[in-house]
């Protein structure tokens, strides 16, 4: 046994060995500092640290004797004088720890150390143990002394907030490492989706998308199509995190490299074909619910296909209106299913919008759903401006404001730019001048998506029209020839209404008139027979000084596929 | 559009061409008495060019059919397609004219009152 070292210079060491703690980073570093320094502070043969590991906690030696080090020696959990302290949370001192009932020693130590007094204290974090201490053997006596305990005390104070510390920071760094790898993954995952806004000629689409977490299963695409048309649409995987973003990778690449098929075939067909692939390549299960739109700038029609998420909304002018869609099942279901289309004039409404049913299932603190009421608010809040995305998004976020769930949310709005042709139409009635009224219709028909067949009759008619004013409202000695033509349509009918100052026709003498036609009859019956063959309802009146004939026809366009 | 007339040995072909509307009945109905006066042996009437066709046209094709069947000519529209067909079908004329896809299958008939 030597001689003790002086408390002044055990405490010296104390103070420098405190001082190091706080500029270590590496733990492996730090333990063996402490280990170390611990041997000259409690001036003993050797100084163990012991730390759980793992899920089992069994305690695993980092000691001043380098075979240990070497055996990586465990305690299993609960075993031994340390297992006791780690569990009880209590300093042991023991003078003969070899005849400690409590006393145990791991197969795996094959060091030749030879075990007297022990002295083992718990690191401790409040009331949570982040491992053990223990000191053997100390030179200057045979058993440690109360002093030796408080200043082994004070030493793993420092060193358990040291471990702390450690410990915080390799939280931290793992956070970070999670919150780069999240980055990277929303990275890769918006590498899938397109430019959220982008113009198309006439067509504006522009996207809001909010995935609940970092990655999702939601997803919005837009393709031009060689031939001019657009294929756009948004979509929703079922479930959610990497396995949903995963999917939604799939499907936006399938999409893309299936969208030029559209050329040729029409929305639903596509949708068909698109099914069939994703339930060759989805796992058991797993579904996408997608809402298609297919704008063909050229015939002014739209088609849409809706499979498994809320219906598409358009804004007529006046108010925003569910589109009247055949529902689908979500695609990656059963490769035999069939998807149904509707087929619409694109001039239906000048906005469009398709979403995803995390925008109306979104709950508030209240537990009110968006769904409920503020959604048909917020909608008809914007009455139809440039900037009602905007607006939606805005008052959704409000709602949202603290919501416990949120599911992915996305948004595709499409806005018509194209300035619609003229409705109305004047001009002097002559033979010559018939061409005008003949383009104006036509014109007028192709922008709002009518069939040709329908366009076809109504300019034919209308010329019918126009050819017996000329020819029979007014006298041929007539200078002043004027005459209007107005075009509306609604969902169901196109209105026609022409005026003009020469004599008219009553109904009476429309029906005396009409005959079916004979190689007999005079010309005019054949006029007459062609406009009441092509118009579902013809009126002819006066009003205000003026002849009148409406001409109403009904129209088929919003036909399923 | 101006209506154009060629002759053939036994028959005379009057070729219409784009929109045939009121501003063309004048010439086209001009063009159509002349063949009556010279009491051709076989109109053809083409209509493969015409894009739209209204019942005064009609009128002046009734009025040629009319003096065909009392002079003893023979007469074939030739062309219809399109919306001039669907004009042509809602005028029900189909049921009294004869009317072939082509020119050359109406100048080539032998007797083109068999063929109705």
């Amino acid at each position: 046994m030597s001689n003790p070292q002086p408390i002044a210079s055990r405490q010296a060491v104390l103070i420098d060995v405190a001082r190091r703690l706080s500029s270590t980073h590496n733990l492996v570093e730090l333990v063996d500092h402490i280990l170390q320094r611990s041997r000259e502070v409690m001036d003993c043969e050797v100084c163990s640290i012991l730390l759980p590991e793992g899920p089992s906690e069994d305690l695993l030696i980092r000691s001043t004797l380098d075979p240990i080090n070497a055996m990586e020696v465990r305690v299993p959990k609960g075993k031994g004088i340390a297992g006791d302290v780690y569990a009880t949370k209590k300093v042991v001192n023991i003078e003969d720890a070899l005849n400690d009932p409590r006393h145990f020693r791991p197969a795996s130590d094959k060091s030749e150390l030879v075990t007297r007094a022990m002295l083992t204290i718990p690191l401790l974090d409040g009331e949570h143990c982040l491992g053990v201490m223990q000191a053997i053997n100390p030179n200057h006596s045979a058993a440690f002394t109360p002093q030796d305990v408080e200043m082994f005390e004070t030493f793993g104070s420092l060193i358990a907030v040291t471990l702390m510390r450690l410990e915080s920071q390799k939280k931290a760094i793992r956070e970070a490492e999670n919150r780069q790898q999240l980055s990277l993954a929303t990275e890769i995952q918006n590498s899938f989706l397109p430019a959220p806004q982008v113009r198309l000629g006439d067509v504006a689409v522009e996207t809001f998308y909010e995935p609940a977490s970092e990655v999702g299963g939601d997803f919005y695409f837009w393709h031009q199509i060689d031939d001019g048309k657009i294929l756009l649409g948004v979509g929703d995987v079922c479930g959610k995190g990497l396995p949903a973003a995963l999917d939604m990778a799939r499907g936006t690449t399938l999409i893309a490299s299936t969208a030029h098929l559209c050329v040729s075939m029409n929305l639903a067909e596509w949708m068909t074909t698109l099914n069939k692939r994703l339930c060759g390549v989805m796992k058991a299960g797993r579904f996408i619910a997608i809402n298609a739109m297919l704008v063909c700038p050229n015939s002014r029609r739209v088609h849409l296909c809706c499979a498994g998420l809320p219906g598409a909304q358009v804004f007529d002018g006046k108010a925003w209106k569910e589109v009247p869609a055949p529902g689908n099942a979500p695609l990656g279901i059963a490769c035999s299913a069939r998807y149904e289309e509707c087929v619409l004039p694109f001039s239906t409404g000048r906005h469009w919008m398709l979403f995803t049913d995390g925008i109306l299932e979104v709950q508030n603190n209240a537990g009110e759903y968006f769904e409920d009421q503020a959604f048909a608010a917020a909608m008809q809040h914007t009455n139809g401006g440039d900037g009602f995305l905007n607006h939606l998004v805005e008052q959704w976020r409000t709602f949202a404001h603290g919501a416990s769930y949120q599911d992915d949310a996305t948004v595709l709005t499409i806005t018509d730019h194209s300035t619609p042709p003229p409705s109305e139409l004047a001009l002097t009635c002559h033979p010559d001048t018939l061409c005008l009224v003949r383009d104006f219709i036509e014109t007028w028909a192709r922008y709002h998506g009518l069939l040709d067949d329908t366009t076809g009759l109504l300019v034919l008619g209308c010329d019918e029209v126009m050819s017996n004013i000329c020819k029979y409202a007014y006298c041929s000695t007539s200078t002043e020839r004027p005459a209007c033509c107005r075009i509306e349509a609604d969902a169901s009918s196109v209105r026609i209404l022409i005026e003009h100052h020469g004599a008219g026709i009553t109904n009476e003498d429309f029906e005396k008139l009409v005959a079916p036609p004979s190689t007999g009859q005079r010309i005019g019956g054949l006029g007459l027979h062609v406009i009441s063959e092509i118009f579902d309802r013809v009126d002819f009146r006066r009003e205000e000084g003026k002849s009148v004939i409406e001409l109403v026809k009904s129209t088929s366009t919003a036909s399923p596929g | 559009m101006k209506p154009t007339l060629r002759t053939h040995p036994n028959a005379a072909v009057i070729e219409l061409e784009g929109d045939a509307d009121l501003a063309t009945v004048p010439e086209f109905q001009k063009l159509v008495r002349e063949q009556m006066k010279a009491k051709v042996k076989r109109l053809i009437i083409d209509f493969a060019k015409v894009t739209f066709v209204n019942t005064p046209v009609w009128a002046v094709v009734v009025e040629y059919y009319q003096h065909a069947s009392g002079a003893g000519s023979e007469f074939a529209l030739t062309g219809i397609q399109g919306r001039v067909e669907a004009s042509f079908k809602i005028v029900r004329l189909g049921d009294f004219i004869l009317h072939l896809p082509t020119v050359e299958e109406a100048l080539n008939a032998a007797d083109l009152q068999s063929k109705r």
